[in-house]
Formats: C-alpha cells, sequence, structure tokens
C-alpha cells in the first residue's frame, strides 16, 4: 500500500454512507406526518449534541457527565437573545456557540486538572451549578419556568423549514467533526484517548489539547441546543439538567462510541423507543433499560461499532482468501 | 569545547524512605552508544524518568547540552530532542501502525495544531513515518491495529515512535524484553545501523549481557540507587564490585 493513500473504496463506502444517511432524512417530511418530522427534528439535535459529546468521549478518552451545561447555555443564549435581546436569529445561534466555547475555556481548565473518574465527577459538579444558576435567577432566566414564546423569524416558522434549516446545520456540523476527527488534531485527540503519558512524551502538552477537545466539543453541544430552543420555541432549566448529560453518554454508547455516526444511531434508538413506547406504558424506562441490557450483551461496542467489526473481520476474511495481502 | 549531550549532577530521587536514585553524577558524550545495567530495583527506570521529565529530582540537576531541564514537563524535554520508547511498551494499540508514527512527525513539525485537512494528506509527514517504518522493518505492516502485531514488532514500533521525532538522544528501556532470541539479534542490528545512519547517542537499559557487551561502547552500572561503575565493556568484565553486585561469578572468564 502506497503511503500516499489514493481515493480507496473505503473512501467511497464511506460518501456512500453520508449520503444514505443525508437522504434519509431529507425525505422524512415527505411522508406528511407531522410527527415524523417532530421526531426527525429532535434526533437530529440529540444526535448533534451525542456526536459532539462523542468527541470527548470516542475520540479523547474524556467522560463528561456535564454536557448539559453546554446544550443548556446555547438553548439560554438563542432564547434570550431573541426573546430579550431582540436580536435576529441569524446572529444568536452563532452566538450560542460561541457562549459554549467560552463556557468550556472557563470551566474546562478547572476539570482537566484531574483525570479519569475524578474529571468526570469534576464536570457533573460544574453543571449542577450552572444548572443551579439558571434555575435560581429568576429575573434573568425565569428559573424554572424558563422562557416561552421565543420569538422566531418568519421564515423558519413551518416545522418544515425549521427541520431542513437544522438538517443544514446539523449536517455541516458533522461534517466539521469528521474533518476534526480526521485532522493531525484529531490523530492527537485520539493518541491521548489511547496514553495520554506517551502522548506527552511525543512533545504535545496534552492538557491543552483536552481544553480545545472541550471547547470544540462544548460549541457544537451549544449549537445543538440552540437549535433546539429554535424548535421548541421556548427555553428550560431541564435542559441543563444531569439526566439531560447522561442521556447523551448513554446514547453514545448504546449507539457505538468508536465509531462516527454511532451517537447518532443511539440517539435515534433511544427517542423513538421514549415516544413508542411512551404511548403504550407510562414504564418506557424498564424497556430502556431490557434492550440497552440487550444491546450491551449482543453489541458490546454499541451498535454501528459491533456492526463495524462484523465487516470489518468479513473483509479480512476475503482478503485471505484472496490471498493478498494488503502490504 | 562542546558540553556532553547529556549530563545528570548529583542526582537523588527518594520515594518515602527509599532512595531510589542516590548522588548520581555521570555525563555522556555525543555519539555515544551505551547500556545502563543493574539488578532489579536498581534505578535504573527511574532514573530515565528523571532525564525525561516524568518524574522530577529532589536534588541534584539534569542538563542537555549544556542547559538545565530538571522539572521541565515531558513535553518541552521531548520537544529539546530526547526521544524515549518504555519498558512497557508503550504504543497507541487501536491506532493503526502508521498512525503510531504520522502522531510524532507531525508534532515534530508542530502541525498537530491544524483542524482541517486530513492527516493522511499529509504526505510530506506520511513519507516520512513510512520512513521511520522502514527503518525497523515495519513498513509492511502500516495499516494493521499496533494492538494486533506479536510482540516483539510492538517493542520495535515503541523505538520507531521515539526516533520519529528526530531526537538527538534516544532513551529505550529494556528495548528487547520479551522477544525471542532471533528478534533480539535483527533488534541489534537494526538499533546499530539507525544509531550510526541517524548519529543518534543511544542510551538503553537491558538485562540481556550479550546484547550489553556486544553493541555497547560504554557500559554504567547502577545497584542501590548508586552509580557504582562505569568504563568500556572490558573494564565493566573485570570490575570487583560489578561482579559481585550483579554480573555474578561465571561471566568471567
Amino acid at each position: 500500500m502506497s503511503p500516499q493513500r489514493p481515493r480507496t473504496t473505503r473512501d467511497f463506502g464511506q460518501a456512500a454512507q453520508w449520503i444514505a444517511v443525508l437522504v434519509l432524512f431529507a425525505a422524512i417530511p415527505l411522508a406528511g406526518k407531522k410527527f415524523f418530522v417532530t421526531m426527525a427534528n429532535e434526533v437530529l439535535v440529540m444526535g448533534l449534541f451525542a456526536v459532539a459529546f462523542n468527541l470527548l468521549y470516542g475520540f479523547t478518552g474524556m467522560l463528561s457527565f456535564g454536557q448539559a451545561a453546554y446544550y443548556g447555555i446555547g438553548g439560554y443564549t438563542v432564547g434570550l437573545l431573541l426573546s430579550k435581546g431582540a436580536m435576529p436569529f441569524a446572529v444568536a445561534l452563532p452566538a450560542a456557540a460561541a457562549a459554549g466555547a467560552a463556557l468550556a475555556l472557563l470551566l474546562g481548565p478547572l476539570c482537566i486538572r484531574l483525570t479519569g473518574v475524578y474529571f468526570t465527577m469534576l464536570t457533573l459538579a460544574f453543571a449542577e451549578m450552572v444548572w443551579g444558576i439558571v434555575f435560581k435567577w429568576y429575573g434573568f432566566t425565569g428559573g424554572d419556568n424558563g422562557i416561552q414564546g421565543i420569538p422566531m423569524p418568519a421564515l423558519l416558522r413551518s416545522p418544515v423549514r425549521y427541520y431542513y434549516f437544522t438538517l443544514i446545520i446539523v449536517f455541516t456540523s458533522f461534517w466539521l467533526l469528521r474533518r476534526i476527527v480526521d485532522s493531525p488534531f484529531g490523530a492527537v485527540l485520539q493518541s491521548i484517548r489511547e496514553n495520554p503519558e506517551r502522548t506527552g512524551f511525543l512533545g504535545i502538552k496534552v492538557r491543552r489539547y483536552e481544553l480545545a477537545a472541550m471547547v470544540l466539543s462544548g460549541a457544537f453541544a451549544a449549537l445543538a441546543g440552540g437549535l433546539f430552543a429554535g424548535y421548541q420555541h421556548s427555553i428550560h432549566p431541564d435542559m441543563l439538567h444531569w439526566t439531560k448529560s447522561g442521556e447523551v453518554i448513554l446514547m453514545s454508547i448504546l449507539g457505538g462510541v468508536s465509531s462516527f455516526f454511532g451517537p447518532l444511531m443511539g440517539a435515534a434508538v433511544i427517542l423513538f423507543i421514549e415516544d413508542m413506547i411512551g404511548k403504550y406504558t407510562e414504564f418506557w424506562e424498564i424497556w430502556i433499560g431490557g434492550i440497552m441490557l440487550a444491546i450491551v450483551i449482543f453489541f458490546p461496542r454499541g451498535v454501528i461499532g459491533t456492526l463495524d467489526s462484523w465487516i470489518a473481520r468479513a473483509r479480512n476474511r476475503e482478503r485471505t482468501a484472496d490471498g493478498t495481502s494488503r502490504s | 569545547m562542546e558540553p556532553p549531550v547529556l549530563e545528570v549532577r548529583r542526582l537523588s530521587k527518594a520515594f518515602g524512605g527509599l532512595k531510589v536514585t542516590n548522588d548520581v553524577s555521570f555525563s555522556i558524550r555525543r555519539g555515544e552508544l551505551s547500556a545502563i545495567i543493574g539488578p532489579n530495583g536498581a534505578g535504573k527506570t527511574t532514573l530515565f524518568n528523571l532525564v525525561t521529565g516524568k518524574l522530577a529530582p529532589d536534588r541534584g540537576e539534569v542538563l542537555f547540552k549544556g542547559v538545565r531541564i530538571d522539572g521541565l514537563p515531558t513535553a518541552e524535554i521531548a520537544r529539546k530532542g530526547i526521544g524515549r520508547a518504555f519498558q512497557i511498551t508503550s504504543i497507541f494499540k487501536e491506532r493503526t501502525v502508521l498512525e503510531n508514527v504520522l502522531v510524532a512527525v507531525l508534532s515534530r513539525k508542530r502541525m498537530t495544531g491544524r483542524l482541517f485537512r486530513r492527516a493522511a494528506s499529509y504526505s510530506g509527514a506520511v513519507g516520512e513515518a513510512m520512513e521511520a517504518l522502514e527503518m525497523l522493518s515495519l513498513s509492511g505492516k502500516a495499516q494493521q491495529r499496533a494492538g494486533s502485531l506479536p510482540h516483539g514488532d510492538q517493542k520495535r514500533l515503541d523505538i520507531a515512535v521515539a526516533l520519529s521525532l528526530n531526537p538527538e538522544v534516544v532513551m529505550l528501556d529494556e528495548p528487547m524484553a520479551g522477544m525471542s532470541p532471533e528478534e533480539r539479534a535483527t533488534t541489534v542490528d537494526l538499533l546499530r545501523k539507525v544509531w550510526r545512519e541517524k548519529s543518534l547517542t543511544l542510551l538503553f537499559i537491558e538485562h540481556d549481557m550479550d546484547v550489553v557487551f556486544g553493541i555497547s561502547e560504554w557500559i554504567r552500572v547502577l545497584n542501590q540507587g548508586v552509580l557504582i561503575a562505569e568504563g568500556t565493556p572490558a573494564e565493566i568484565s573485570r570490575n570487583r564490585e560489578v561482579i559481585t553486585a550483579y554480573l555474578g561469578e561465571e561471566i568471567v572468564e
């Protein structure tokens, strides 16, 4: 195999995957059911949140239990700028991403002083503080009432239009995140995941890259939160609650943290189960628990991760059968 | 006169009451191929950790080309030109063999801040990474997952990663531990070749005395944290103290 890798069938396979997912989402409003659009919108937003979380967890090895703070700050930035600041949405949404990045720049240095489970606890603690402030500060955030009736621009008031807008933003973000994962910077993040100490011995200041990963992940999480606020026309402190941070972890693990789109898949599965089973029984959490168990047993690397490794194994077998080794 | 490339002055480190490094001083001239030997627990790996910044010394100094480096963070010491491979193989197991060395090359070229182009499309860096693999006869396995390599290949990959930083000084902690005799022989040849071609200063810890006495120009002996002797292989093999502390009688002809 030549070092300057030309475009291979694998690249085409990846491109095909992207197009398939994009076409699938783009086709959903054609079914003509409002419920599908609402559902798909939520999947896209939570999917972006989960893929952004996975930049930290799956790719850098940092398990943050406080990502809801960034998601929430994005939502509140959009909500407050539109309802109190009378800013246009076109300003508010980028401002949401910037607010997420800024919050990560503030909290990140405090969290990355510790590693492993202690890092996780710090992220949870700081996120709870942010939640507490939002929950209590009635004068500014509306406290536990949140803010309703966020004025949206006329162009985006129809659910289907807003859905396509979300689709474009989310897929552009996916594409950016994919580029980041494959870049030299992304290679460093994955080295840190595998072995932070060795990465340091390569002359790389590990903390600086960990902080950068938190900033990027926070910015995209906040963007997802901003999109959510625009589609709900309301914000609520629940967006910052620790259960939201837990949900995004669950989604990622269920879909597979070793693959880029795994978390999106996880988001789709969980939201679908919540909704479908929620219609028939109030005990849908039991079903989620059962399905989680089954997935952990049968798909130990998450749904997509396990499928990926099956495909890789099949390919290997093919290659050995051909007698052509990749050398 | 040119200062020694690496110098250690009265270095001490204790863990609790145990003096793991006790007033150790030596200097290494540019281009030297030398070994550090000593019984288990003599403080060999600790000495490496003190030089490469994984540990800070309690007392004493480490100088790289005449400049103090003790107490600096590992990343900074690595940047100055000291590369290191590990006793317990320390590679990025879930990444491919090529990605393992590529990240080191990108780090050396200060390109790791780049966010947008694919790492694999930096053909200059990829080419250099392939050369490093070539040098340790690993280029045929570039696309394999590093963790799937046999043990000997993983050890050599660890060395290739250290070399990809183009360091002036390379410190290898038991580079041949766990290798078969044949693998040892090839690795010894590869190391000697790399050392000569890149005019490296190479410093290694090793327990295989055939390897140590076969390739070293200079040997330093540690025992209980103290540098008890240094000299040419011939001098060391005759040193009474070294024989009683470590080598045993049988090696003396």
